[in-house]
C-alpha cells in the first residue's frame, strides 16, 4: 500500500480525467442513440464526442509526462467542449447537469482555489450558453447559471473532503499499527527474555526466538499446544492450569504477576525461571502474556555474589585481627626493647593509647609496702606523688580488687585518680589488671573522650596488651635485679682500697656508664707478689651484664693465681688465654693489660693482650704511649704468641692503664681519644689520686659515659729519709714489705748481709703482728724506718691483742730479732703491741 | 705450690732429696712443709731439705722445720739440711740452734754422704 499523496498521483489523475472525457463522450453518443428531441444537431456532437475520446486516449498515454497544469487545462477543455455540446443539444434544462462531473473531478483531485477556479470556468460557460439560448426567465436563468453548479460543487466538495479526511487517518492507522506490529513483533522475536502468549486454555499462540533458545522447542513445534506439556514438569503442571484459572477469573487487571517457576527444557533439564504474566482482554477474547526468564544464571550470580560478600567480610575480618596484631605487636615491641621499667613504661603507653584511639593511659602499680597502687607512669606526664590510689577505691582500685578488667562509662569525676584522665575528659575507661603469677602486680587503663566509647573488644584488646605488659613488667623487674646484682658483683671484683705497697702509690676509678646501660666487663686489679713486686691488671671482657661480670670473676682469681706463681707476664697471659679457649664458652673473648711492677729495679715489664697501651708519664711532663708487646686479645686463638717487654721507670715515674670507655667517643676515631688523653696527662698534677680526678673531669661527659670507665695510675714513689707503710695483716703482706725494706735500706747505704738481717727481724716482728690481728685485731699493721746517723730505727706496730712470749714458734721469732738486731723492745698495751728495733750500720763499704 | 716457695722433689733410692726455692715465710712455709711431708714415703730412711736455693728464712720457716724432724723422728727416719754456710738463711739456722734437732751441711754430697754412712 502506498503512501497517501500517492494515491492522487498524477498518474491516477489523469487516467481519471480520460475516463472522464470517454464517458462524457459516451453519454453524448447515447443521447443521439435513443430518441431525442428534434432541436438536437447531431453532426457536431458527434464530432465532439469523437475529440473526447481522442482527448482521453492522449491523456491516458502520455500520463506519465502530464503535469499538473496539463490537466488543468485538459480539464478546462472539457469543460469547453460541454459547452459546445449543450449549445447543440438544445434548451434542455437538465442537460448542463453534466458540468457537475467537470466540478467534481475538480474538487476530488485539486487543491480548493484551483477547484473553485474550474467551477468559476465552468459557470462562465453556463452564463454564456445561456445567453444564447435565452431562457424564458433571466431570474431563473441566472439562478440555474450559478445556483446549480455551485451548490452541487460545494456539497460535493464537502463530501469529498470527509472523504478524503477520513481515509486518510484509517491509512496512517492502518500504517501505524502495522509498525507497530512489526515492532513489537521484532522487539519480542528478539527479547533476551522468552514470551510467549497462551489463550485462556493455555494454548501457546506465540513463542518467540528466545524461548526457543531457552526450550530447545521450535516455534512451530509449540504453537497450538498446551504450555504446561511443553514447558512444565509433570509435578507443575496442575499447578499451572490451577494458576492460569485463578489469573483468568480475577477481578481486575493482571499485569506483569511475577511467578517462580521450575520449567523443564526438551532435554530433560530443569532451571529455575520467573514468568511476568499479563492478562490481555480485547473484547471477549482474553490472552495471556508471559515473559520467561531464566534464573540459573542469576542464581549463580547471586551465589557468586554471596561468596563475594563473604569473603569481602572475611577480609575486614582478616584486615581487623591484622591490625590488632600489629598493634600488639607495637606494644610487645616497646615492651621488649626498654630494659628499664620507666624506660619501657615511658615507651608503651602513648602505643597503647595510639592502637585503642584512646585519650589518656596509665599504669598504676601495686606498692607491696603501703598496699596500695601509685600511678607510675601515665601519658599525662610525669605522674604526681600523691596520685596513689588503695585497692577498691576509685576506678583502678576497683579494677585491682577486683582482679578483673572493667568496662565503665560516665564514671564520676573522683573516681580518676590521674590528673591525665580527669584533663582529658573521660567519658569512658577500660582497665586490666596487671596479673603475675597470680598476683596484682597492677593496673593499666585507657580513658577516652567523647564520642568514643569503648566496646567490649576494646576490653579484650587492653587485656591482651596487659598481658604483655605484665610480661614485661617481670622481664623489667628481673632486669633491674640483675643488673643490680651484675654491678653488686662487679664491684665486689674490683678492688675497694688498693693495697699500699712499697715504693708504689696508686690510685683508681671506676665508673658506671650511664643510666640505663648495662653493667660492662671492665676491671682492674693490683696483685702484690714476691719479692715486693706488684701485678696491675687492666682488663674488659666482651659482653654485658651479669655474665661479663662472672666471667670478670674468674679471670680475675685465675690471674691471681698464676701471678703468685711468681711466672712471667707473658706466661700468665698465655695461661689465661688457654682457660678461656679450652673451659670457658668458645664466645668468650677479653682484652687485658698485665704489667708487673718491680719497685726494687724501678722497671715494669708488661704484656699487652688486645687492650689499649699503657700510658707513661716521667719527669715533666713527658709522655708516650707504651705501644710494644701488643699481641690479640684472649680467647679468639688457641696459642697466640704472647710477648712481654719491659722498660725502666725512674722514680717519680708513672702509668696509667684505662679502658676504653675512657678514650671512646660516639663519632670520634680513637686516635682523637688517645690524643686527649694524653694531653690531659700531660697537664695532670703529680699524684696519682688527683691525676685520676683530673683525667676523668678533662674526658668523661658530664652527663656520664656511654661506657664503662676504670682507670688505673701508679707511680714509682721515691724513696725518701722515712719508711711508712701500713699493710693488711694478712701473711701475703710480708714478702712486699721485705722488699720495700730492702729498697729502702739499698737507699741507706747499707751491706747485703745488714739488709738480709734487718729484713728478717722486721718480718719476725711483722710476722708476730699479723698473729696479733688474727687474734681480734683491725687487720693492718704498720710499719715505720728511720735513718739516724749510723743507725736504722724500725718500728712495728699492731692492734691486736698480745700475746704472751712462749716456748716454740714465737719464741724463735723474738729470738732472731733479738739475735739479728742491736736492740729489741716489745710493748704491748690494751690497743695494740709495738715493736722498736734499733741497728747499728757499718754500711756497704764497711764490707 | 704456694706463691713465694717452690718445691722440687727428687728420690735417690731410699732417700728423698727436697729442693726447697724462694721465700720461706708466714705465707709459704705450710704449704712448703706438707709439700715435702706427701713427697715422703714411710719406706724412705732419709730426707734431706736442701735451702741451697732458698732466698729467705723466717723463724716460720724454721717452726715448719722442726715439725719435720720431729715427724721424721717418729717414723724413724733422718732428716739432713743443707744450708751453705755464712748466706742469710744459714744464719737463720744458727740463730735458732736447728742442729740439735738435724745435722746440717754445706752441700747436699755432703748430706748425702753422711746420711748413707748412718744407714750403713
Amino acid at each position: 500500500v502506498n503512501d497517501l499523496p500517492e494515491l492522487f498521483d498524477l498518474r491516477l489523475k489523469a487516467r481519471s480525467m480520460a475516463f472522464l472525457f470517454v464517458a462524457g463522450a459516451g453519454v453524448g453518443c447515447l443521447t443521439l442513440v435513443l430518441p431525442h428531441s428534434s432541436d438536437v444537431n447531431e453532426p457536431p456532437i458527434w464530432g465532439l464526442a469523437a475529440l473526447a475520446v481522442a482527448l482521453a486516449a492522449i491523456v491516458h498515454r502520455q500520463a506519465d509526462r502530464l503535469s499538473e497544469w496539463h490537466l488543468h487545462l485538459m480539464l478546462a477543455i472539457g469543460t469547453l467542449i460541454l459547452t459546445f455540446a449543450n449549445y447543440w443539444v438544445g434548451t434542455t434544462v437538465f442537460y448542463p447537469v453534466i458540468y457537475t462531473w467537470v466540478v467534481l473531478y475538480a474538487f476530488y483531485f485539486f487543491e480548493l482555489p484551483l477547484a473553485l477556479a474550474h467551477l468559476g470556468w465552468v459557470g462562465a460557460n453556463y452564463f454564456v450558453l445561456l445567453l444564447i439560448q435565452q431562457p424564458a426567465s433571466p431570474v431563473v436563468r441566472w439562478v440555474l447559471a450559478i445556483g446549480t453548479p455551485a451548490v452541487a460543487g460545494l456539497l460535493i466538495s464537502r463530501l469529498l473532503a470527509n472523504l478524503r479526511q477520513g481515509s486518510q487517518r484509517a491509512l496512517e492507522q492502518a500504517r501505524e499499527l502495522r509498525e507497530s506490529e512489526a515492532r513489537t513483533g521484532r522487539i519480542l522475536e528478539t527479547a533476551h527474555d522468552a514470551f510467549v502468549i497462551l489463550d485462556p486454555h493455555g494454548r501457546v499462540h506465540a513463542w518467540n526466538a528466545a524461548a526457543e533458545d531457552m526450550f530447545g522447542i521450535r516455534a512451530r513445534e509449540a504453537l497450538g499446544r498446551l504450555l504446561a506439556d511443553l514447558v512444565f514438569p509433570a509435578e507443575g503442571r496442575d499447578a499451572h492450569h490451577e494458576r492460569r484459572r485463578e489469573l483468568l477469573a480475577r477481578p481486575g487487571p493482571v499485569s506483569g504477576e511475577r511467578i517462580d517457576v521450575q520449567l523443564v527444557r526438551r532435554d530433560g533439564t530443569r532451571f529455575p525461571a520467573e514468568a511476568a504474566v499479563s492478562r490481555i482482554e480485547e473484547g471477549d477474547s482474553v490472552l495471556f502474556a508471559a515473559f520467561l526468564r531464566d534464573l540459573s544464571a542469576e542464581r549463580h550470580r547471586d551465589d557468586e555474589r554471596a561468596a563475594l560478600y563473604r569473603e569481602q567480610a572475611a577480609r575486614r575480618e582478616a584486615e581487623q585481627v591484622a591490625e590488632m596484631v600489629s598493634g600488639m605487636q607495637l606494644l610487645v615491641d616497646a615492651a621488649l626493647a626498654h630494659t628499664t621499667l620507666d624506660g619501657m613504661l615511658g615507651e608503651l603507653l602513648p602505643r597503647v593509647r595510639a592502637v585503642m584511639g584512646a585519650d589518656a593511659a596509665a599504669v598504676l602499680l601495686t606498692d607491696e609496702e603501703e598496699g596500695d597502687l601509685v600511678v607510675r607512669a601515665s601519658t599525662g606526664g610525669r605522674p604526681e606523688e600523691s596520685a596513689r590510689v588503695a585497692f577498691g577505691q576509685g576506678f583502678a582500685g576497683r579494677v585491682a580488687s577486683a582482679g578483673r578488667p572493667q568496662l565503665v562509662h560516665d564514671p564520676p569525676p573522683n573516681d580518676l585518680v590521674d590528673p591525665a584522665f580527669r584533663e582529658a575528659g573521660v567519658a569512658s575507661v577500660v582497665g586490666v589488671p596487671l596479673l603475675a603469677d597470680g598476683e596484682v602486680k597492677g593496673v593499666i587503663k585507657v580513658g577516652a573522650a567523647p564520642p568514643r566509647r569503648f566496646s567490649e573488644e576494646d576490653l579484650a584488646m587492653l587485656r591482651l596488651a596487659a598481658d604483655r605488659v605484665a610480661l614485661a613488667l617481670d622481664h623489667a623487674r628481673l632486669y633491674e635485679r640483675e643488673h643490680r646484682i651484675a654491678e653488686t658483683l662487679q664491684r665486689s671484683l674490683l678492688p675497694d682500697h688498693l693495697p699500699q705497697l712499697p715504693g708504689l702509690t696508686a690510685a683508681a676509678r671506676y665508673l658506671p656508664a650511664a643510666a640505663e646501660a648495662e653493667v660492662g666487663g671492665d676491671w682492674f686489679d693490683v696483685i702484690p707478689m714476691a719479692a715486693g713486686r706488684v701485678g696491675l691488671v687492666m682488663g674488659d671482657v666482651a659482653g654485658k651484664g651479669l655474665t661479663a661480670a662472672s666471667m670478670v670473676g674468674r679471670l680475675r682469681s685465675a690471674l691471681r693465681a698464676y701471678a703468685l706463681e711468681d711466672h712471667a707476664p707473658a706466661v700468665v697471659v698465655d695461661r689465661l688465654n688457654r682457660l678461656l679457649w679450652t673451659e670457658l664458652e668458645e664466645s668468650e673473648m677479653a682484652t687485658l693489660l698485665y704489667v708487673v711492677f718491680d719497685p726494687v729495679e724501678g722497671s715494669v715489664r708488661w704484656v699487652n693482650a688486645g687492650h689499649l697501651p699503657p700510658l707513661m708519664v716521667v719527669g715533666d711532663g713527658l709522655v708516650h704511649f707504651l705501644e710494644g708487646a701488643r699481641g690479640v686479645p684472649l680467647g679468639v686463638m688457641p696459642f697466640p704468641t704472647f710477648e712481654e717487654e719491659g722498660i725502666e721507670l725512674a722514680q717519680g715515674g708513672r702509668i696509667v692503664l684505662y679502658t676504653d670507655g675512657l678514650v671512646e667517643r660516639p663519632g670520634a676515631v680513637i686516635d682523637a681519644g688517645l690524643s686527649a688523653l694524653a694531653e690531659a696527662v700531660r697537664s695532670a698534677p703529680e699524684d696519682v689520686e688527683e691525676l685520676c680526678d683530673h683525667l676523668l673531669g678533662e674526658l668523661v661527659p658530664a652527663a656520664g659515659a656511654g661506657d664503662d670507665v676504670a682507670l688505673l695510675a701508679f707511680c714509682n714513689e721515691p724513696v725518701g729519709e722515712h719508711f711508712d707503710v701500713e699493710m693488711p695483716a694478712a701473711p701475703e703482706s710480708l714478702a712486699s714489705v721485705r722488699a720495700m725494706l730492702r729498697r729502702w735500706l739499698q737507699q741507706a747505704d747499707s751491706s747485703e748481709q745488714e739488709i738480709a738481717e734487718i729484713t728478717t727481724a722486721c718480718g719476725e716482728a711483722c710476722t708476730n703482728a699479723i698473729e696479733h690481728a688474727g687474734a681480734g685485731g683491725s687487720g693492718s699493721f704498720e710499719v715505720e724506718g728511720r735513718l739516724d746517723g749510723a743507725a736504722v730505727d724500725i718500728l712495728v706496730r699492731d692492734f691486736g691483742s698480745w700475746r704472751p712470749v712462749r716456748e716454740g714458734d714465737q719464741g724463735r721469732g723474738l729470738s732472731l730479732m733479738r739475735a739479728l738486731m742491736d736492740d729489741v723492745a716489745v710493748s704491748p698495751s690494751a690497743e695494740g703491741t709495738t715493736v722498736r728495733m734499733r741497728r747499728l750500720l757499718n754500711g756497704a763499704s764497711a764490707e | 705450690v704456694s706463691d713465694l716457695a717452690r718445691v722440687e722433689v727428687e728420690e735417690r733410692d731410699d732417700v728423698v732429696i727436697a729442693r726447697v726455692e724462694g721465700e720461706l715465710d708466714l705465707s709459704s712455709s705450710p704449704s712448703a712443709g706438707e709439700a715435702i711431708e706427701a713427697a715422703l714415703p714411710s719406706s724412705a730412711h732419709g730426707l734431706i731439705v736442701d735451702f741451697s736455693a732458698l732466698e729467705f728464712l723466717d723463724s716460720s720457716g724454721v717452726s715448719m722445720l722442726f715439725r719435720l724432724a720431729r715427724r721424721v723422728t717418729d717414723h724413724r727416719q733422718q732428716l739432713h739440711v743443707v744450708a751453705p754456710d755464712g748466706d742469710a738463711v744459714g744464719r737463720v739456722l744458727e740463730i735458732v740452734k736447728f742442729e740439735r734437732a738435724a745435722p746440717v751441711h754445706a752441700t747436699v754430697d755432703d748430706a748425702l754422704r753422711t746420711l748413707r754412712a748412718a744407714l750403713d
